[in-house]
């Protein structure tokens, strides 16, 4: 593809994410902020091609930070915009349910990577709730172009009412390609004056102070749901004659919907909310009422079904209003097979989808860390040291994915940095068993801080084990806070020494016999004891060495087969996705997988792997 | 002309540019087309899929079970799954022979699927099969090219030429380009 960077208009087949930042660049937006999360990074990805003293990004330590810099940066009159995966609300939660009642002079949008179906999360949470807890207007797309056009309505009307923004996009919107016209880009010179006044203000809500700012969100919404169907943000497609049955959707089911009725043939009108809070209740209460029936498809909660029936109820509206009548349909994506199914429960124009009968014997292929990742050789060391009695608590990162055979460590996942904390409330009143806590050095510096402080000082009996790969690599190896990457290098031991804690052990992760010693000595502390296992992420290493020199070879290990004994230790307990089982049951190593490393080497009891020797 | 066609295999192996190539190419040829990838988790070593849906009215972004007109698969296992989940019946199955053992399989708990087992659900589907594997193919990052140059042989879909497909590929493979080529035309002998 052409970079997004390009002047003149031009058209391109594709992603969401990267349509997204284009429209970011057409509406001049000067400050860009994030967290790195599945569905938004490649937005990231796209907007590292923009070199421009008129426009600035940074991955911040995390989603709360991201967001207020953002903010400030609005509130200096420069437009702003924010984005983070679904779970990156909840951290970002306690500045953004501020931000409709403040004045953001420069505006501001909020992208939100909601995730139904946990592609890639923890929950599926439905954002849409925190839109009316907080009066954060809401724009919904339905497909990828139009999330690139719908970026730019946001970021016109967060500068006309001054308020912030929410685009909402879900996994499939921000992956899915398309082919987009892109406008022209015009030319660029920036004033970054700062613009800040309190008199634009006030920006303090203390107690009474609260109440004018509220009302402001309040009237925002007001007229705000005014412009929803004036700005084409919500459509009525009118294709019946009697106009007895209407669909009303929203996101990406409203395009399920739209193939279902289509695929159906069935004449009923669709009318598709872009704008899915505030509704434009007069408008709605207009249309619905002119049909007889009205059903509403929308992924995950019963958000609009709740508003509109409550509407129809106010408004003594006597159609008939139908939804998703399973439990099972509130969860999950929507596709066009479900919808039609939906749909076919009610309305006879609709036919549930045929299922077919297979006797279906494939298996799941489940995710893996990566061939020479430190996190294997950590968790290979560690799963000898603990006994069955001790309690692992997982964090988020790479290393979440230890639960999973045959290391199976890290048996409790909440959030972000919680393991710390979580960790140190297993550990409370309880003498018998060791309580272990896994923390990635993202995660670390996102929401661990606060935990490790309070574990810290409370001297909680637990051992902390970091796992530093120098990155944030699950999302795709964005620079982490105090790398070096960008800005300053921050050494973690010394953070860990002025946090007050006073076991501190720092082991490269593949040093199997340090570790296990650190192991041994941190179970005998009394206190809270922190192990640093730093490796580097191997798979950035490896692609770093590729771009460097395109004809980069990584080295390869072998098995001795004279010495090879079959104890299988290799593939079954260190378990590198290297290693293949023949037919014959012996063991061989992938060629293709394998970076000679050599972690692998140690694991081996007859000592049977080997460097392999570089051909020539 | 509606048309899915479902591409899968394991992560690192470059389904999504394989996607992102055919894309490409659907469009030069003059087809309005939808496409969606999976990131995140699925990429480490896990199952990889991609969607590419042609045709005027599609508006969803993804195939819908037993609905792809056409499977291309990098890996014998995900071609499995693909033909059982994803085929339509009377559909094609194209798959590159590879083999990456999922954990269950290294560890003893499953055995790796035989042929024979992707023969029986597309017979029972009554799909056509196809299996390719290049003997002197040494970068197994370039299955992905064998596979899209006996697709466009076989597949026969009007307008998507060798030429589309090469130029698509000049757009997203960067180095080795006349190995590249090379690679495609070997794979037409296949």
């Amino acid at each position: 593809m052409r970079k997004i960077t390009e002047k003149e208009s031009f058209e391109a087949y594709t992603m969401g994410n990267y349509a997204i930042a284009r429209a970011m660049l057409e509406s001049k937006v000067r400050v860009v902020t994030s967290y790195p999360g599945s569905p938004t990074p490649e937005i990231a990805e796209a907007l590292a091609q923009v070199k421009s003293d008129n426009f600035y990004f940074e991955f911040s330590a995390n989603e709360k930070v991201a967001l207020e810099k953002a903010a400030g940066a609005s509130l200096n009159g420069h437009l702003s915009c924010c984005f983070f995966k679904s779970v990156g609300l909840n951290v970002a939660s306690d500045s953004l349910i501020q931000l409709p009642m403040m004045r953001l002079i420069g505006g501001l949008v909020v992208i939100l990577g909601d995730d139904p179906g946990a592609n890639s999360s923890q929950n599926e949470q439905d954002n849409r709730h925190f839109s009316r807890m907080s009066y954060f207007p809401m724009l919904e797309p339905s497909n990828a172009k139009e999330a690139y056009e719908m970026f730019k309505k946001s970021c016109e009307l967060s500068l006309k009412y001054q308020c912030p923004i929410f685009l909402r996009i879900t996994t499939h919107i921000a992956h899915s390609r398309q082919k987009i016209k892109f406008c022209e880009l015009k030319d660029d010179s920036y004033n970054w004056e700062s613009r800040f006044s309190s008199k634009n203000g006030p920006y303090v809500p203390v107690a009474s102070a609260v109440f004018p700012l509220k009302e402001r969100a309040l009237e925002n919404l007001e007229k705000l749901k005014k412009e929803a169907f004036e700005k084409g943000l919500n459509i009525l497609e009118e294709k019946s004659e009697k106009k007895e049955k209407l669909i009303i959707s929203c996101g990406l089911a409203f395009s399920a919907v739209k193939e279902a009725v289509e695929k159906n043939k069935a004449k009923i009108d669709l009318l598709k909310l872009g704008m899915t809070y505030p509704l434009d209740e007069d408008s709605l209460a207009e249309i619905i009422s002119r049909y007889k029936e009205v059903f509403i498809i929308e992924e995950l909660d019963r958000v609009l079904e709740t508003e509109i029936k409550a509407l129809c109820f106010d408004r003594k509206i006597s159609t008939l209003i139908h939804s998703r009548k399973q439990r099972n349909d509130l969860m999950g994506e929507l596709g066009v097979h479900r919808v039609s199914r939906i749909l076919a429960e009610v309305w006879s124009e609709f036919s549930a989808p045929a299922s077919i009968e297979i006797v279906k014997t494939s298996f799941p292929r489940v995710p893996q860390l990566c061939p020479g990742c430190g996190h294997r050789s950590a968790f290979y060391a560690i799963k000898n040291f603990i006994s069955e009695n001790d309690i692992t608590v997982a964090d988020i990162g790479c290393h979440t994915l230890g639960y999973l055979p045959p290391y199976k460590m890290g048996e409790v996942l909440f959030s972000m940095g919680h393991s710390v904390s979580t960790a140190a409330g297993l550990a409370l009143k309880n003498e018998k068993r060791k309580v272990i806590a896994f923390m990635g050095d993202s995660t670390f510096f996102h929401a661990g801080l606060p935990g490790l402080l309070n574990a810290s000082v409370l001297n909680s009996q637990i051992i902390l084990i970091l796992l530093e790969n120098g990155t944030t690599a699950m999302t795709g190896h964005q620079s982490r806070l105090g790398s070096g990457e960008v800005g300053k290098s921050l050494d973690l031991i010394k953070i860990l020494e002025a946090c007050g804690v006073e076991f501190i052990r720092k082991v490269d992760a593949y040093n199997r016999a340090d570790l296990l010693k650190f192991l041994k000595e941190s179970k005998e502390y009394k206190g809270f004891a922190v192990i640093i296992a730093h490796h580097p992420c191997m798979l950035k290493y490896t692609r770093e060495m590729k771009i460097k020199n395109p004809q980069y070879k990584p080295g390869k290990v072998e098995i001795d087969k004279n010495l090879c004994n079959l104890k299988k230790t290799c593939i079954e307990s260190f378990a590198c996705p290297s290693f293949a089982l023949q037919d014959d049951g012996s063991v061989v190593v992938n060629d293709e997988l394998c970076i000679g490393d050599g972690s692998c080497i140690m694991s081996c009891p007859s000592k049977a792997i080997k460097p392999k020797r570089r051909e020539k | 002309m509606n048309l899915n066609i479902y591409l899968n295999g394991v992560g690192g192996q470059g389904v999504g540019v394989l996607a992102a190539i055919l894309g490409e190419a659907l469009i030069a040829a003059g087809y309005e087309i939808i496409g969606c990838d999976t990131h995140g988790l699925a990429q480490r070593h896990g199952s990889v899929n991609s969607h590419i849906r042609v045709g005027k009215y599609i508006y969803y972004p993804l195939i819908e079970e037993n609905e792809a007109d056409f499977v291309l698969s990098l890996e014998r296992l995900e071609a499995l799954r693909a033909a059982e989940s994803m085929l339509k019946p009377g559909g094609f199955l194209l798959f590159y022979d590879s083999c990456y053992q999922p954990i269950a399989v290294r560890i003893g708990e499953k055995k790796y699927p035989s042929l024979k087992q992707i023969e029986e659900i597309c017979a029972a589907k009554k799909a056509t099969l196809r299996r390719v594997k290049l003997k002197n193919l040494k970068d197994f990052r370039k299955q992905n090219i064998a596979l899209i140059s006996v697709f466009v042989s076989l597949a026969k879909i009007p307008g998507l030429t060798d030429e589309k497909v090469l130029a698509a590929m000049g757009d997203y493979l960067k180095y080795d380009k006349e190995e590249n080529i090379k690679i495609y035309y070997s794979a037409k002998q296949y």
